[in-house]
């Protein structure tokens, strides 16, 4: 659906955005992951059309989207990281303001603005100003409005970011709903969250793409090679790698890569997708992970 | 550790840089331009830090302002910087302290190089420094701490960057303003209204540079002291008043913004995601655009005050001064005269400001809410966006002018004067255009650059180079640095917008084009608001190349028919000109040359064309006893060479560059021998530059002075470059101009003859013209439907023809065998009538008063013309006066005037037909006094004589209060009267002297001193002097009287 082939982006200050990232997403929801300063808004950005690139072709469904940002824009749902909100306007008549932008005709956008406000639990304050929301609140009109119209290509940069534990759930199931037939592209540092929704995934680091692939083909080569230790032992395995350290009850909880079980005590775990992210990470030189 | 902290924070900011840097290169400008001839050093550089404080600190401060106490607001860093253990009383103190000291610290640095300028042209002098030192402790150092508290009361007030910035500009205009109307001798045009609010002002001006400039006159040390202990006072109750009202604590116990953060149950809702389709029209994007947009602007305080200011500023200014011709004299008010108070320079400073402020608003809305991203990927396309910002500022223009209209209309309502809307509407739509077209290319800088900083960098820069000289200064001086700049000029009665309604047109297309371009490039590389990344240069933006050649040809076209128009285009290529000029020829100065006795013209006016041909033959005289081979022949400038040809003489060298030609006679002009020179050549009405001046052909009225138009004999010492520095820079050795009152000791530089010609001349013009010009009408006749005049001089006359054609009838009064006449348009209206009556009863006075005491008139005509503005309100050519229309003959004399200004301007003019056409000329460094001074004191003789004494009394305290002004405002060293080439010394003094003389000694006296200068000097006889007259006139009073004479006229 949305292919991207050598992608790249330096910016003025010498900074190497993006290095000759080739990939193609398919529909439904995709998930993004990276650390900090990976890549993943300039992509984002480039993937919306804010900025442009050195070189590189993006295709969204046979549409060069580098020749023809206008056309792509029209098939575009976006919500970035943080976003304000103009003063003196309440959500229904921002919501009306962007729709109105994206060029939705007068009946439609009175009814998917209904529709929306109804879904993302904002209907009561349909008239309150934007500016005056709580973060979880702005948060939902900011998914209100990435949805106005018809996009075919999504784009969220964490948009649980601020919401509670059921508001994120009932947007999780918003978005698996939405994303049947066309591309959700969820950019967030819940791993989880991308594991239980998204099919398929892409992570990147230092601009480049280090792996992507339908989820379960990622977590499938470690299984059986995730082991679960309550402290660690002197000396690991040849080739051995930590994962994580987390603690559960106050007690230090190590999760490690090895083809054999490092230590006596080592409980096989089952493999999730953090495993894996970390695996990359980890096996290719970064201690940074969120 | 704290105030390192803090200046840690300060030294990161660009903004602080930038005004480092912008500051000291302002003051190198400043002390370049404003450099006087002659003046103290002490009192020229304490003026000069006076004009570099009064234009910036106002400005520095509030520029700097937001980045110092705003700064948590704008990075939303309040809560973090909050819940720090420094209370807020330290912390206002410490950034208002580090403000001042930022600003200070600037200001010094600007001053340092304003003393580094002075000392280079001076030379090093120790009061200087003493100067620096008490300046920066006494006046600056308050001066920025009272601006620093002003910006904190207002940051903590409002918590807007915007409300500060607004604040300072009118801080800044506001006090321009009033100390324009408190004499302040920065200000061009300055004077004092109220002598009150002058002495007011001595002690409360809050930055005392009224009482320092005042200080040149008299001290004023006491009034300084007192306004300091006043400032620092004022200083500590607002910043005391400014913490005390707002508390770190306030901003956080109002309503947060989470407050509808209300506990909800999640329901699950019963409706499902249906998409929705777009319909793709760009019409209600484009007005959804447009229509957020403009709300946001009208619907900011800001801008609602200033809509209602500016009607109010427009209402007082015509109000108060629509009816003002000059002081003392009145008009019936049209629309026409209103807009001359509020179209022109105030409209187009405070739009541009405006306009500038408006883009910013505009362009920036989104980005400022930080919604530009969610903007920027909605399927809108780039020109939509930019298009309806385009239409918003032109909304906006519309918006300020209809204000105006409103502000004018109401003025001349509550006036009752002469009301013509269609008048303001035209003259709105002429000054709206230049305004929208700045706006338009403010929005495309805004969404060109992707940097804020730069972009209101690239605007103040278009700013400076459109309100200040500062390319001139560079050398680079053109029309085109001034963005959508045209030529239009204020309309007035006479010709309504004929000075420059041609000119605005060619200039307005190309900047059109230009800014279309402009907005062209714009669409193409916009970073639709979010400030991201543009997209890079492709093949298919190559037709952008069309619309930039276009311009650029465009552009390049204009520039050649200025040039062509007017070839020495900026004050160096003409001081470059004088300098080569003086090289050249030097030693032309003391070659014999001949004379111009005779000049035979033919010309041709085509007013409607306008455009005149000159046909003229010069019989040339050689009054010296050795023969003349070679001779001089010029052309100013600006003018393309004419045709010549001289009988018996051939070119042998020509100058192209200087406009100059050597020709050699094949045998020598011997002793009193004549030979003709003839010359053809066209003079057309500019039609890139305003008409006026000495050379002016449309068809209202067409007058062409023979200097500098026609060719010239011999060495002009008047292309010399007179400034010292400027002989100096062109490496020219120094030339002291002779004082006149040295001229008759050492007898130099003195000429044996006056320069005296007769005139013949044939002139034709369009049907119903009239023709005015030296000599008696002999003949008039139409053929082929054009009027044809011959005129005949029956004596010799000063050297300064001039031809004159206008379209309206003389008011004609035979007077001692005399015949006088007044041209001037409507004369059946009656206070033209009036106007003409009173000219010509002055003129009348004037001609009986020489003739009884002095020599009578020796001309048979006498011509006063209602001229178009042409530079001056009178001038007085030989046998010919011009008065400017309004002053002349559309005013009357106010209720308070104790004399008439119309009667006084035509006397004084008609004096010059003996004070500077008679005597007074042919001695280049000796004109001023018997000229000028001496037509003042026919003034104060025949307007006693006429109405009265009162009438001169009052005279002579006009003339004093003006000459106080202007003593005030000029700190160049005094020189005595007769040497004095100040304007204000020649009219004003002199009119204090001669009362004082007549007072004392009576006009006996001057009247015998002045018969005996007559009798000695008067043509055929050698010219007279300044001295000749002082000298006469102590041969003519008592011996106690003569200390007088030198205290009055030879004292400095």
């Amino acid at each position: 659906m949305l292919t991207l082939t050598n992608i790249n982006k330096k910016y003025a200050d010498g900074t190497q955005a993006l290095s000759d990232i080739s990939i193609t997403l398919p529909t439904g929801m995709v998930g993004l992951l990276g650390p900090n300063g990976a890549g993943k808004s300039s992509l984002m950005r480039t993937l919306a059309c804010l900025q442009s690139v050195d070189n590189g072709q993006v295709n969204f469904n046979g549409l060069d989207v580098l020749q023809h940002p206008d056309e792509m824009r029209k098939q575009l749902g976006y919500l970035p990281q943080q976003f304000g909100v103009y003063p003196n306007m309440s959500c229904i008549a921002l919501l009306e303001h962007i729709a109105i932008l994206k060029g939705l005709g007068r009946k439609d956008r009175k009814q998917q603005i209904s529709e929306l406000l109804a879904l993302l639990n904002l209907s009561q304050f349909a008239n309150k100003k934007v500016s005056h929301f709580s973060g979880g609140m702005k948060q939902r009109f900011g998914i209100a409005q990435a949805l106005l119209g018809d996009p075919k290509l999504i784009i969220l940069d964490e948009p649980t970011a601020g919401l509670d534990p059921a508001e994120r759930e009932s947007l999780n199931n918003l978005l698996v709903t939405i994303s049947k037939q066309r591309l959700v592209l969820l950019s967030t540092h819940i791993v989880e969250d991308i594991e239980n929704q998204c099919h398929f995934v892409a992570m990147i680091n230092q601009g480049r793409l280090i792996q992507s692939g339908e989820v379960d083909a990622l977590i499938k080569p470690l299984h059986g090679y995730v082991w679960l230790l309550k402290s660690l032992p002197t000396a690991l395995p040849q080739g051995a790698v930590v994962l994580s350290q987390s603690y559960r009850y106050g007690k230090p909880l190590f999760r490690v890569y090895a083809r054999v079980a490092p230590a006596e005590h080592a409980i096989p775990a089952e493999v999730t997708l953090q495993d894996t992210y970390f695996y990359e990470l980890r096996s290719r030189g970064s201690n940074t992970c969120d | 550790m704290r105030l390192i902290n803090e200046l840690g924070y300060v030294f990161r900011q660009p903004l602080v840089w930038l005004c480092f840097l912008a500051a000291p290169l302002f003051a190198f400008t400043l002390a370049s331009g404003l450099a006087v001839e002659g003046s103290d050093v002490i009192n020229q550089f304490k003026l000069h830090l006076v004009a570099l404080h009064m234009m910036q600190l106002a400005l520095l401060t509030g520029a700097l302002a937001p980045t110092f106490f705003l700064r948590d607001q704008i990075h939303n860093m309040q809560e973090l910087v909050a819940v720090t253990p420094i209370t807020f009383k330290q912390s206002a103190l410490l950034r208002v302290g580090t403000l001042v000291l930022c600003v200070f610290v600037i200001a010094l640095i600007s001053t340092l190089v304003m003393v580094v300028m002075q000392m280079h042209s001076k030379g090093f002098d120790w009061q200087i420094i003493n100067q620096l030192a008490w300046n920066s402790l006494f006046v600056l150092l308050p001066n920025s701490c009272l601006l620093g508290v002003i910006a904190f009361w207002f940051c903590q007030k409002f918590s807007s960057a915007l409300v500060n910035y607004v604040v300072f500009a009118v801080l800044w205009i506001g006090y321009l303003l009033l100390a324009s109307v408190t004499g302040n001798r920065i200000l061009a045009g300055s004077s004092i209204i109220s002598e009150t609010s002058y002495q007011l002002f001595i002690w409360l001006d809050p930055f005392a540079y009224t009482a320092i400039i005042g200080s040149f006159i008299e001290p004023q040390g006491w009034a300084i002291a007192v306004n300091r202990v006043l400032i620092l006072l004022l200083t500590t109750v607002i910043y005391c008043s400014a913490v005390a009202a707002s508390s770190v604590f306030s901003s956080f116990n109002k309503p947060v913004k989470n407050a509808l953060s209300y506990s909800q149950s999640v329901t699950v809702a019963s409706v499902s995601y249906q998409p929705a389709s777009a319909i793709n029209h760009e019409l209600p994007i484009f007005f959804a655009f447009y229509k957020a947009a403009l709300c946001n602007v009208l619907k900011h305080p800001m801008t609602l005050l200033i809509l209602l200011v500016w009607p109010a500023m427009v209402f007082n200014s015509v109000a108060s001064s629509a009816d003002y011709a000059e002081p003392l004299s009145v008009i019936s008010a049209t629309s026409i005269d209103a807009i001359n108070h509020y179209a022109f320079d105030m409209q187009i400073l405070i739009g541009c400001l405006l306009m500038v402020l408006w883009s910013w608003q505009v362009s920036c809305y989104a980005k400022r809410f930080n919604m530009a991203e969610l903007i920027a990927v909605t399927p809108v396309k780039t020109a939509t966006i930019l298009s309806s910002q385009l239409l918003i500022l032109t909304t906006l223009v519309i918006i300020f002018s209809t204000m105006s209209f409103v502000g004018a209309s109401l003025a001349q309502w509550f006036n009752g004067s002469q009301y013509q809307a269609y008048d303001h509407v035209y003259v709105l739509c002429l000054t709206a255009l230049p305004l929208m077209l700045i706006a338009w290319v403010t929005v495309c800088v805004f969404n060109l650059c992707r940097s804020i900083l730069i972009a209101a960098l690239v605007v103040f820069v278009m700013l400076l180079l459109k309100f200040t000289p500062v390319m001139t200064y560079l050398g680079l001086t053109h029309t085109f640095w001034s963005l959508a700049w045209t030529p239009l000029q204020p309309p007035n009665e006479f010709w309504q917008y004929r000075a420059s309604l041609n000119s605005y047109w060619p200039y307005m297309s190309v900047w059109l084009v230009a800014c279309i371009s402009f907005i062209l490039l714009s669409c193409a590389f916009n970073h639709r608001g979010a400030g991201l990344g543009r997209r890079a240069v492709k093949r298919k933006d190559a037709w952008l190349i069309m619309p930039v050649l276009l311009s650029i040809g465009l552009f390049v076209q204009l520039h050649m028919r200025l040039v062509y128009e007017k070839p020495l285009t900026n004050s160096h290529k003409r001081e470059a000109f004088k300098a080569n000029y003086e090289k050249t020829f030097a030693d032309w100065q003391h070659k014999l040359q001949p004379q111009v006795s005779h000049i035979d013209a033919k010309i041709d006016f085509y007013p409607h064309q306008q455009f005149a041909k000159f046909d003229l033959t010069y019989t040339l005289k050689n009054p010296h006893a050795r023969a003349i081979k070679q001779i001089l022949v010029g052309r100013a400038g600006f003018y393309k060479w004419a045709k010549v040809k001289i009988a018996g003489a051939t070119q042998i060298a020509f100058y192209p560059d200087l406009n100059q030609a050597v020709y050699e006679f094949a045998v020598a002009i011997k002793p009193h021998e004549t030979r003709q020179l003839t010359t053809q050549f066209e003079v057309h009405q500019a039609t890139l530059w305003p008409a006026g001046g000495h050379q002016i052909i449309t068809p209202e009225f067409s007058y062409i002075r023979a200097v500098p138009v026609l060719p010239t004999i011999g060495y002009q010492i008047n292309y010399e470059l007179t400034d010292t520095s400027l002989r100096a820079q062109y490496g020219l050795q120094p030339k002291v101009r002779p004082l006149a009152s040295a001229l008759l000791t050492k007898g130099q530089n003195r000429p044996e003859h006056y320069e005296r010609i007769t005139m013949s001349s044939k002139i034709s013009t369009a049907a119903g013209y009239q023709v005015v010009t030296q000599g008696k009408q002999i003949a008039h006749q139409r053929e082929q439907g054009r009027e044809i005049f011959e005129f005949k001089t029956l004596t010799a006359i000063n050297n300064l023809p001039a031809w004159l054609s206008v379209p309206f009838t003389a008011e004609t009064k035979k007077h001692d065998g005399i015949t006088l006449q007044v041209f001037a348009k409507n004369q059946d209206v009656l206070e033209r009538a009036d106007a003409t009556a009173v000219n010509l009863q002055a003129m009348s006075d004037t001609l009986d008063w020489f003739k009884n005491n002095i020599v009578a008139y020796k001309a048979k005509q006498l011509s006063l013309v209602a001229a178009a503005p042409f530079g001056s309100t009178g001038y007085a050519l030989p046998q010919i006066i011009l008065i400017e229309d309004k002053v002349g003959f559309r005013a009357r004399p106010s209720d308070d005037a104790g004399f008439d200004q119309r009667y006084r301007r035509a006397v004084h003019e008609t004096a010059h037909q003996w004070f500077g056409h008679d005597i007074g000329n042919s001695v280049p460094a000796d004109s001023a006094f018997l000229v000028e001074s001496m037509a003042k004191y026919i003034e104060l003789v025949i307007i006693e004589k006429r109405y009265g004494k009162a009438a001169m009394n009052a005279l002579v305290d006009y003339e004093t209060k003006r000459y106080k002004q202007a003593s005030r405002m000029d700190i160049a060293a005094k020189v005595a009267l007769i040497d004095s080439t100040k304007s204000y010394d020649q009219y004003s003094k002199a009119t204090i002297v001669f009362a004082k003389l007549r007072a004392e000694i009576g006009d006996e006296a001057i009247i015998s001193a002045l018969k005996s200068v007559w009798q000695e000097y008067a043509y055929p006889n050698r010219p007279a002097t300044a001295m000749d007259f002082i000298q006469a006139l102590k041969q003519q009073v008592e011996a106690q009287h003569i200390a007088l004479i030198n205290t009055l006229f030879l004292d400095v």
